[in-house]
């Protein structure tokens, strides 16, 4: 399998359960890896998940519980989407797992095409949050090139400020703001002030307020 | 007539008449011995007054001495009848002392016929009149027999064998014994002596009286005669209470509803009261043997009470049985019979009597009451699995997703022409495995959901007990955040249980120890089951890490209505005791040392 290739994690205590499963997903064209305790997974799957990825995990299990397993992966690096699949599901129990975001709750017996179904869904989640990890890693990048004073110039220019405005906050003349924004624009690779604003939101990169400025 | 004659005559028409009393009561018993030979004695004595009488009318010395030597036959007749009387009615006496007495006087009758004048004289050569009751009578004079000798002796022997018997019936006799003595020993001696020594006086001629001893004789025999008859008397007098007695003891019987049987094992027939033959179905005058015994017993408990004879009449220990009896109209009616063996002295066994219990109501009610207590057993392991329904369904879903998953991957190979046989092998594996996984869920649940008319008792493996029920409590227990530790000896003995029974009994242990853990917030909650055998037993251990048994609750552990669970009925460990008991097991709970409650299942292995 290329490394691209999804893949699914199949934990269940049951044996014969990970054995039927491990075909389904197979058969559908991803990678699966099944594992008999969420202990089990936690031990093998340390690294963060470079692919799409989701976890298909039986809510009742001897040591850690299914929920146990959400929560513990809540801050860890193989965090992905999670379908919960129960042979007895009761209501706290789906809506626990729910608020902390799992996929679905499917009660066993269930249909292999609801199942793929899930797994599709909670693969296309995958897919967009790593997609958005690497936009926000390349803004990261380019934001590395920009000066000191590149980079406050971007903060003031992401306000909406006029170029006028933003001499006279930064003490500088109005010739060079116009220089410096060319070249903000030009590296981080933004078509207008609007796509840089996204950027920058992306990044997580603040605007600059009144007074912000020191020198 | 003369008042001698008159007298004389009276004394051998009393002899006679005691003479035929006794012998009749004789023919009516013939183990009384002595009744014959006091009828012998008497007879033999009725015909001594005629030679009494001959000497006393003699007018010759030769008629004198020839009555006098014929007189001799019914002395000796009597003499040795009174004998054998003393020997039977005493059971004291000496067997060689009797024969030699016998021997001695048939010697002393011997030499007395053999002589010609008799033993008493050499000859009688004169007669003397003299004055007797008012008439003249004779009495003889004469030389004094040369054998005379052999007489004394007879008498001293004899007499020796009579104060011997005395003697020793009065050492042991108390005192009805020693009553005999003084009449009969006693009597016998000093009226005999007397007589002869009469005899012997007036042979002698030391005194004037005729040689008439036949009043001395007819005073023994009315004294032995009344003896005798307060022998006749006191048996009538037993006959009498021992009826009473009996009526009594029928009386008892009936109220206590017993029916008393004997059964004669050399005639093999058997007796038994009118309530018997009521209970057992039979017609008052039909004759009873074991055979027909057997016919009356429920075809199903024949070879059972067959086996407790046996058991009897091999080692005499005491006959117990209950079993059913079959009437003519087809009702059954449960007995209970109980006896004892008796043999002869040489050890055969002659008769078995006992008595018949007719227990078909409190039968009834022990039916009954294992009737309830099964339902309640069911009733409340219904209760148990109904609560339990929730993680059954999930540890039947599990093979039921297993199947459905593999099947529709099966099937969309196929539809996509994409087969792999090697993978659709292992396919078809994994569903059959989960399918008859799932049939044995159902199974199990079937079997303790069943309601059986009767308990039946089979040879049962604890450790597939132990693994049965922790297949079906699975999911609980992983809900439960408990962990089972199976510690199984290898293939320990069966044992005589009922398995659903045992099962219920497991379920119980473990959900009180899953929720004792849980209510006490344990962390590693653990429950260790191991089975372990001992001697004649099996031992099969539910051990936890909770909290253990609450002080106030350990005295009445296994008392119903006793519970600690908030909503508990407080019946599952009645119940679960209940059962054990019923298996002829224990069960026991208890805090190790080192925590936690452990319950111990001891039952008797097969």
């Amino acid at each position: 399998m290329s490394p691209a290739t999804p893949v699914v994690f199949i934990v269940d205590d049951d044996p014969s359960i990970c054995r039927s499963l491990l075909r389904l997903v197979r058969q559908t064209g991803f990678e699966g890896h099944s594992y008999g305790s969420a202990e089990e997974f936690i031990e093998v799957q340390k690294g963060p998940l470079m692919r799409p990825a989701c976890l298909v995990v039986d809510l009742q299990m001897p040591g850690l519980s299914g929920l146990e397993l959400q929560q513990h992966l809540q801050q860890g690096a193989a965090r992905c989407p999670m379908i919960f699949i129960s042979g007895n599901g009761d209501i706290p129990s789906t809506v626990r797992a729910m608020k902390h975001g799992a996929v679905t709750f499917l009660t066993k017996p269930f249909d292999n095409a609801d199942l793929l179904r899930a797994i599709g869904e909670a693969l296309e989640r995958h897919r967009a949050e790593l997609s958005s990890d690497r936009q926000v890693r390349q803004v990261r990048d380019r934001m590395a090139e920009l000066t000191e004073r590149e980079l406050q110039v971007m903060s003031w220019v992401i306000t909406g400020a006029l170029n006028k405005q933003i001499a006279a906050e930064l003490d500088i003349v109005e010739k060079t703001v116009k220089v410096h924004r060319a070249r903000v624009l030009e590296k981080m690779q933004a078509q207008s002030v609007a796509e840089l604003v996204r950027l920058c939101s992306l990044a997580g990169f603040a605007a600059a307020t009144s007074g912000s400025a020191v020198d | 007539m003369s008042l001698i004659t008159v007298l004389w005559s009276m004394a051998s028409a009393a002899s006679l008449s005691l003479a035929v009393i006794h012998g009749m009561v004789w023919l009516s018993d013939r183990k009384v011995r002595a009744e014959l030979w006091f009828a012998l004695a008497a007879l033999s004595m009725s015909a001594y007054p005629f030679f009494d009488l001959a000497m006393m009318r003699a007018e010759s010395p030769e008629a004198f001495g020839e009555a006098a030597r014929w007189a001799l036959v019914p002395i000796s007749l009597t003499i040795a009848s009174v004998l054998l009387l003393v020997h039977s009615y005493f059971g004291t006496g000496r067997r060689w002392l009797l024969v030699t007495s016998l021997v001695t006087r048939a010697l002393a009758l011997g030499v007395n016929l053999l002589r010609p004048h008799g033993l008493f004289f050499e000859s009688v050569t004169s007669l003397r009149k003299i004055s007797f009751l008012g008439e003249t009578v004779s009495a003889p004079a004469g030389e004094i027999g040369h054998w005379l000798w052999v007489e004394h002796v007879a008498a001293l022997v004899w007499t020796g064998y009579f104060i011997d018997a005395s003697w020793r019936l009065w050492r042991v006799g108390g005192g009805e014994g020693r009553r005999r003595v003084v009449t009969i020993g006693a009597g016998i001696v000093l009226i005999v002596t007397a007589g002869l020594t009469q005899a012997s006086l007036v042979v002698a001629q030391v005194i004037a009286l005729p040689v008439a001893v036949t009043m001395s004789f007819l005073l023994l025999l009315i004294v032995m005669g009344f003896e005798l008859s307060r022998d006749v008397l006191r048996a009538a007098h037993l006959a009498r209470s021992l009826q009473a007695s009996e009526q009594r003891f029928e009386m008892a019987a009936t109220a206590a509803r017993l029916a008393p049987w004997e059964w004669n094992i050399a005639t093999n027939l058997i007796w038994t009261t009118s309530d018997g033959r009521r209970i057992y179905g039979i017609p008052p005058d039909e004759e009873v043997d074991f055979q027909r015994f057997t016919e009356t017993v429920h075809p199903d408990d024949r070879q059972a009470v067959a086996v407790e004879v046996e058991r009897t009449l091999l080692d005499s220990t005491p006959f117990a049985a209950e079993y059913r009896v079959v009437l003519p109209d087809g009702a059954e009616r449960w007995i209970a019979a109980a006896g004892r063996l008796e043999r002869d002295p040489s050890g055969r066994p002659l008769l078995l009597r006992g008595v018949s219990l007719d227990i078909t109501s409190r039968k009834q009610s022990e039916q009954e009451l294992a009737q309830q207590r099964q339902d309640l057993t069911h009733l409340s392991r219904v209760s148990m699995l109904g609560e339990l329904a929730g993680t059954i369904a999930h540890e039947l879903n599990q093979p039921l997703a297993a199947i459905l998953s593999n099947a529709q991957v099966g099937h969309s190979m196929i539809r996509e022409g994409k087969v792999d046989l090697a993978e659709i092998e292992a396919i078809m594996e994994d569903v059959v495995s989960d399918a008859k996984r799932a049939g044995g869920i159902i199974h199990g649940m079937r079997a303790m959901f069943k309601k059986d008319a009767v308990m039946e008792l089979q040879p049962v493996d604890l450790n597939d007990a132990v693994n049965q029920v922790c297949g079906l409590l699975h999911s609980e227990i992983v809900v439960k955040k408990a962990r089972i530790e199976l510690d199984l000896e290898e293939a320990p003995p069966q044992v005589m249980a009922g398995r659903v029974e045992i099962q219920q009994v497991l379920i119980n242990l473990i959900l009180n120890s899953l929720d004792a853990m849980k209510a006490a917030g344990s962390r590693d909650a653990r429950i260790h089951i191991s089975t372990r055998s001992a001697v004649g037993s099996v031992i099969l251990s539910v051990r936890d890490n909770g909290p253990g048994i609450p002080a106030e609750m350990k005295a009445r552990l296994f008392e119903a209505f006793v519970t600690t669970k908030p909503g508990g009925l407080g019946l599952g460990l009645a119940i679960s005791h209940g059962i054990i008991r019923r298996f002829e097991g224990e069960l026991s709970g208890e805090n190790p040392p080192g925590g936690g409650a452990l319950f111990r299942i001891t039952l008797p292995a097969v």
